[in-house]
């Protein structure tokens, strides 16, 4: 069997486009994690209900599609508003096994409660990107993999001038720099935190819907997208976000192709090895601080 | 006279507690239930075990069912393949988690931070993975069968009351000996490193050594935990030895109390009872057992076991005027 340059062209693409997806995912434990300074277990389960959502409002209420896609981040961001205004704020100064532990009783409960309103059967979101695949030249393409990369860049790029442009993103940056600071410069740091939390679980919910039509849709599905987007978090260097983009794109990278040119069997385990090479050679991670580190 | 009374179960609580474990299967008749205590006597090993990493030295280890899986696996696969002794797969359980902890730990641990929460998440996923798919060793899915019940002279403990006398000894062997551990100067390094690491450094503990050591610890009682398991059982598979299981022992030595010698005893007994409890009320079962937790962390955010102690030091505050703020 051999491999040729445009098989591996079209592998790196499809890696790319999942790479965009756990770049989402970590950059959404970097952001609350830079405000609150808690590693959000829950990550993984805001991923579940933007999928869920999205399938409710796409096919039970008929929603065009970039309504749905906007819809099911809305409501996902607003979700981590409750999540930080009624279990992360009242932990403020807890202990890191506590706050942890908690952000897990949430993702237990979302879960479970997803449970009851989906049920537990994976179900099918229609191929909204369409089903044929596309081709350039020699290269075959699914049409999806086209799509979650330009509506993720897309959500990066709006990210990134909301932080560097509104008054609200610079604010946001000053909270997560010095607190106290920023508080004395008359922001309001609360509502920060709160923010953080809607934008982190937005993007996880935006991650969700978009690869939806790939997969199926279930409520199981948030555990290991959760956990690999921390991967992708750790490795480009928690609490960075041009290190969580840089992250998930290796990984998603890395995964692929070592998937079609070593084994799939162990497709899954990639991020977690990578995980703890990281911690043993760079434990700050591509673009972390250097004396930083992660102190949750 | 009381106080007399009082003072000897504290010094001698292991034998109180072998005393209460030798009444456990004379009162419950029930065949479920025994099951389900033995099966928590088990999770109390592994749960003291992280209690001792966490509670005391301050470290956190969201992997530790990787350990018990592996104990789990190493028991079943030396006794069905090799034929050997398993009281020997008991030991070589231990050992292979205690140098698993020690190559991931020696690394990690001597940083300052979450790195080894990090780490050990890596190695929970890896270990249910190799589980599954290395099936020539694993048995992939489907998992390994027979596994034998161990005997000692003779005599198998093959029923759930006599494994349940053999486990009794077990964990207050653990109790007794870990808890001999915490009185120890040793102990009291853990704890000066889990309030300050720096300034235990200062003081001379060499603080990375000792949390290696405290992770070695918890991973051998983990493995040996794992271990009787799969003897307990006869029959392991990949299943219940992942992420959720690593966090329900968490929870567990929260619930109880971190940093309680009896911590992990009641939080593993009461979670489990919780959780049968709440079977009555079906689908909602997970979400009541969410909400719970959440409740448990923000309400009572030393466990139960600080939640008493701090009622027991508010009583008898009540007849001696003995204060609770100037106590810390």
């Amino acid at each position: 069997m051999g491999i040729g340059i445009f098989d591996l062209l079209q592998v790196t693409i499809g890696g790319i486009a999942m790479g965009c997806i756990y770049a989402l995912m970590a950059m959404g434990f970097s952001i609350i994690y830079n405000a609150l300074r808690l590693i959000n277990f829950a990550q993984g389960d805001m991923f579940m209900l933007g999928a869920t959502f999205g399938l409710t409002f796409y096919v039970t209420w008929q929603f065009s599609f970039p309504l749905a896609f906007l819809g099911s981040g809305l409501v996902v961001g607003l979700v981590g508003v409750v999540v930080e205004r009624c279990v992360f704020r009242p932990l403020r100064f807890s202990p890191p096994l506590n706050l942890i532990i908690a952000t897990i009783g949430v993702s237990i409960t979302i879960r479970a409660l997803a449970l009851l309103v989906w049920g537990s059967q994976a179900l099918h979101f229609p191929a909204v990107f369409g089903d044929s695949p596309i081709q350039f030249g020699r290269i075959v393409l699914m049409p999806a993999y086209i799509w979650i990369l330009i509506l993720a860049v897309a959500a990066m790029i709006c990210l990134q001038l909301f932080f560097t442009k509104t008054l609200m993103g610079k604010s946001m940056r000053a909270a997560a720099q010095n607190r106290n600071a920023a508080m004395l410069m008359g922001i309001n740091v609360f509502k920060m935190d709160s923010l953080a939390s809607a934008i982190s679980a937005g993007l996880g919910g935006i991650g969700g819907i978009l690869v939806a039509p790939i997969f199926f849709v279930e409520t199981e599905m948030g555990a290991l997208a959760g956990l690999k987007g921390f991967a992708a978090a750790v490795l480009g260097g928690f609490g960075s976000i041009p290190g969580a983009i840089a992250g998930g794109l290796i990984l998603g990278l890395a995964e692929n192709l070592s998937a079609s040119l070593i084994s799939s069997v162990y497709r899954d385990a990639v991020a977690f090895v990578i995980l703890i090479g990281v911690l043993l050679l760079k434990p700050s991670g591509i673009m972390g601080k250097k004396d930083g580190g992660i102190r949750c | 006279m009381l106080n007399k009374l009082w003072q000897f179960i504290y010094q001698r609580q292991g034998l109180v507690l072998l005393a209460m474990l030798a009444l456990v299967p004379i009162m419950i008749s029930n065949i479920y239930y025994l099951h389900l205590i033995t099966l928590s006597l088990i999770m109390i090993i592994l749960g003291i075990g992280l209690n001792l990493l966490t509670g005391y030295a301050g470290q956190i280890s969201i992997g530790h069912a990787a350990f018990y899986g592996i104990g789990a696996y190493t028991s079943a696969i030396v006794t069905t393949r090799f034929d050997i002794s398993s009281w020997f797969g008991l030991l070589l359980a231990g050992i292979v988690t205690a140098g698993i902890g020690y190559l991931i730990g020696r690394p990690t641990l001597k940083l300052r931070g979450a790195y080894l929460a990090i780490a050990s998440i890596g190695i929970g996923e890896i270990a249910q993975l190799v589980m599954t798919n290395w099936t020539d060793m694993t048995g992939g899915a489907l998992g390994i069968k027979g596994v034998k019940a161990p005997s000692l002279f003779g005599w198998e403990f093959d029923s759930d009351v006599k494994y349940f006398y053999l486990l009794a000894i077990i964990v207050t062997l653990v109790y007794a000996v870990v808890g001999r551990l915490i009185d120890s100067e040793i102990g009291r390094a853990f704890r000066s490193i889990k309030e300050e690491e720096i300034a235990s450094q200062f003081m001379g503990v060499d603080a990375s050594k000792l949390k290696v050591m405290a992770f070695v610890i918890s991973a051998f009682l983990a493995g040996i935990a794992g271990s009787l398991f799969a003897h307990l059982e006869g029959y392991v598979s990949p299943y219940g030895f992942g992420f959720r299981e690593s966090i329900a022992f968490l929870c567990m030595i929260l619930a109880g109390g971190l940093g309680y010698k009896t911590g992990p005893v009641i939080g593993v007994l009461l979670l489990n009872l919780a959780r049968e409890g709440f079977r009555f009320f079906n689908d909602y079962q997970l979400v009541i057992y969410g909400l719970l937790l959440i409740f448990v962390i923000v309400f009572m955010p030393r466990g139960i076991a600080g939640a008493l102690d701090k009622l027991a030091v508010g009583i008898a505050g009540r007849f001696t005027g003995y204060n609770e703020k100037k106590r810390s």
